[in-house]
């Protein structure tokens, strides 16, 4: 089943062109990576399947539909979504962030309570941690209760911008674990932005590379794996791209 | 400590309320200057005695302001000078007292007593230089264009005054103008070496100044008067004309030189006058307490009427670029205005008073409110603002949980902005009536003072200092300690 489509997509910023020409079908319950060098286009692109962009031309469907553009608070609250840096709000809590999306969305106390927790304990936050302010934790910390916040409202869907970028390798590998369990525990479409290679080859199902606004490359993650055994992740990135000459 | 906190906060207005009841008393002004002062005060506790009740605006401005107040009912009577009735109100300088009398007719006003002094206009001068010099008469002056002059404002721009003085006896001199209270310490200190005065000025003696003899007979007469409305009540009519002709120079003298004794009000001084054992003033703490309540209430209607505007105002054009450019712009614009400008131009459309007062404290307190909301909305991350946008949040979703709080302590550090220039701008409320702090620093320099001035001057500072730590309780209450700002 298909969770995203991009439909002759094209962005353009002024006179420059960031995107153009993107065909993809995203499926439902896999998590898909985005690589590219900066500038590619890889956030502008995953921005687009929560109408933070527009398309200049072509389209974008989103879980069976066509993006509505005056409805998109009904749409985003189906989409979770975690940045580089966290995006917490530093004036609430990290209990308080956590279930900020939940409260908006009405949902009773005991529900938020439970999903909290189960939250908690997919992704190893300690619960003492929830009634301080985000500056008092770790980047890790932090990062895990972005992550949790994204994933509140259960969304079909989740959209992470290079949400590692900042960590400490250890702590990033962690935390990349805690993601997979959170996978396997509630499959769903995952889109994840990231100029890792490394990361999308342990996190993702598929990996798309860009380059200068086209798809470079499009492939299976055991398949490239297993067609280039010999190269080490960065290797291999650089020969996607230099395959396009 | 929050709850009693806010419920403190609740009372103030009712507070301020209460300082502003009671009924239509008859109004009495005077114009800035003691002898006005002191003659305002006679008439004021003339009517006191005969029974009515009575408001006092000491110290109102000049002529034209106590003119158009009393043309305009915002006070009842005060006292004038046929001089300046003739020549700088009515500009009918040849006029006699008959025709001065139907000029005022016409107008539903009328003289209510001649008092029996004129208090003509004369030039004065430190003694020892008029010894040094060999001054005697004003067209001594034209051999010694070196001296300094300074003037009182009203001097310099009155029909009577400086341009004709100047005309009249062809003196060469270049002036400055100043307040008329500070001329004589400027005299005393050497900066000036001659003012204008009043022949009656009871100050003369204390400052060693005299008086220089009109050679040319240039200033005419000043016969003092009280003038008021035509609607005055019979009986009030009756109890002023009780003081025709009682007051001759030497009275005069003597009253205003006891009303300019530091720490002595014209209200005793004319209490004692008219033998009554208590003038009815309040104590200096009573005083102090009322002109306090008075400042609050005036900066306090302000503040909240300004936020009341200002906050939605630019939290509304914080959506558009340009638009929160031009609501700075114009509202910088306003605070170029210098205060007594603003106040001068409001009070002939709202008349004297608390309305003129608050409109312009409230004008006043829109930039720093408009601006600092504006800064603080566009200083919030906008990395924030995208997983806010993400998140599926409206825009008012956006307002009220991300947006509005992490502004806080800019509009907060705006709203403190908006209410310390108030308090200090609210002395300034003395000179359109209405009151507060700035009456007895306004008084006190016409009656030249000091202790005076203190009582409206340490109130006034200690006011801004305590409102400063109010807010930062505010802070405190409302917002998370690590994103109370420091300084």
């Amino acid at each position: 089943m298909t969770a995203v489509r991009f439909c002759g997509f094209g962005k353009r910023y002024g006179g420059h062109e960031v995107l153009s020409d993107i065909d993809l079908a995203l499926s439902a319950r896999a998590t898909t990576a985005f690589i590219g060098r900066s500038g590619s286009g890889k956030s502008t692109l995953l921005r687009a399947v929560n109408g933070l962009v527009r398309p200049t031309r072509g389209h974008v469907e989103v879980l069976g539909e066509a993006v509505d553009y005056t409805a998109l608070p009904a749409l985003r609250r189906r989409i979770g979504y975690a940045v580089q840096g966290t995006g917490l709000f530093p004036h609430l809590t990290i209990e308080a962030n956590i279930l900020l999306p939940g409260r908006l969305a009405g949902w009773p106390d005991q529900r938020l309570a439970s999903r909290l927790a189960q939250l908690c304990d997919l992704l190893q936050i300690d619960t003492a941690l929830l009634p301080r302010f985000p500056h008092a934790l770790s980047g890790g910390q932090q990062q895990r209760a972005g992550l949790a916040r994204a994933m509140l409202l259960e969304p079909d869907l989740l959209l992470l911008d290079e949400p590692f970028a900042a960590l400490d390798p250890l702590t990033r590998l962690d935390i990349q674990q805690n993601l997979k369990r959170l996978q396997s525990a509630e499959p769903r479409c995952q889109l994840l932005v990231t100029h890792d290679m490394r990361e999308a080859l342990r996190l993702a199902d598929r990996i798309i590379v860009l380059e200068r606004g086209c798809v470079q490359a499009d492939a299976a993650a055991d398949a490239l794996a297993a067609r280039y055994p010999d190269l080490e992740p960065e290797q291999l990135l650089l020969t996607l791209l230099g395959d396009a000459g | 400590m929050r709850h009693r906190l806010r419920r403190a906060l609740c009372w103030l207005p009712v507070l301020l309320w209460v300082s502003s009841a009671g009924a239509a008393p008859l109004v009495v002004g005077s114009k800035t200057f003691t002898e006005s002062h002191v003659l305002a005060e006679l008439a004021a506790q003339t009517l006191e005695q005969a029974g009515f009740e009575v408001e006092r605006r000491q110290g109102l401005g000049g002529t034209m302001v106590l003119w158009e107040a009393l043309q305009g009912g915002d006070v009842d009577v005060y006292p004038e000078y046929s001089g300046t009735l003739a020549q700088t109100i009515l500009q009918r300088p040849d006029a006699d007292e008959i025709a001065l009398a139907a000029a005022l007719a016409e107008r539903d006003l009328a003289v209510v007593a001649e008092l029996g002094f004129n208090n003509s206009y004369a030039i004065a001068v430190d003694a020892r230089l008029a010894q040094s010099l060999g001054l005697r008469a004003i067209s001594d002056l034209r051999e010694h264009p070196e001296l300094s002059l300074g003037f009182s404002l009203e001097f310099l721009n009155r029909a009577d005054g400086w341009p004709s003085l100047k005309a009249h006896y062809d003196l060469p001199h270049e002036v400055t103008g100043l307040e008329h209270a500070l001329a004589y310490r400027a005299i005393a200190g050497g900066s000036l070496a001659a003012t204008d005065a009043y022949t009656t000025d009871g100050d003369l003696e204390d400052f060693d100044l005299v008086l220089l003899e009109d050679d040319r007979s240039f200033f005419p007469r000043y016969d003092a008067m009280l003038i008021g409305r035509g609607d005055l009540p019979d009986a009030a009519r009756a109890a002023l004309a009780t003081l025709v002709g009682t007051l001759d120079e030497p009275t005069i003298r003597a009253l205003n030189a006891g009303a300019g004794e530091p720490g002595v009000s014209p209200r005793q001084v004319v209490a004692d006058y008219l033998g009554r054992a208590d003038s009815g003033e309040p104590g200096i703490a009573g005083s102090i307490l009322r002109n306090t309540l008075r400042h609050l209430k005036l900066t306090g209607i302000a503040l909240l009427l300004a936020c009341a505007l200002a906050l939605p105002l630019a939290l509304y054009l914080s959506r558009f670029r340009r638009a929160a450019a031009a609501g700075v712009y114009l509202a910088g614009l306003l605070q170029t205005i210098p205060s007594l400008a603003l106040l001068a131009m409001l009070v002939p459309l709202l008349g004297l008073g608390e309305t003129p007062a608050i409109l312009a404290l409230f004008l006043y307190s829109l930039l720093p409110i408009i601006r600092n909301t504006l800064a603080g909305i566009a200083s919030v991350d906008p990395l924030l603002v995208d997983v806010a946008d993400g998140m599926g949040m409206t825009a008012s979703q956006k307002l009220r949980h991300v947006e509005l709080p992490l502004a806080t302590p800019m509009i907060l550090a705006g709203v403190k902005t908006a209410a310390i220039i108030s308090i200090g701008t609210a002395t300034l409320a003395a000179f359109v009536g209405a009151g507060g702090l700035g009456e007895p620093i306004v008084a006190g320099l016409n009656l030249n003072d000091p202790v005076l001035i203190l009582q409206g001057a340490i109130p006034a500072a200690v006011l801004a200092i305590v409102t400063e730590f109010l807010f930062e309780c505010v802070e405190r209450v409302v917002l998370p300690e690590h994103l109370v700002r420091r300084i």
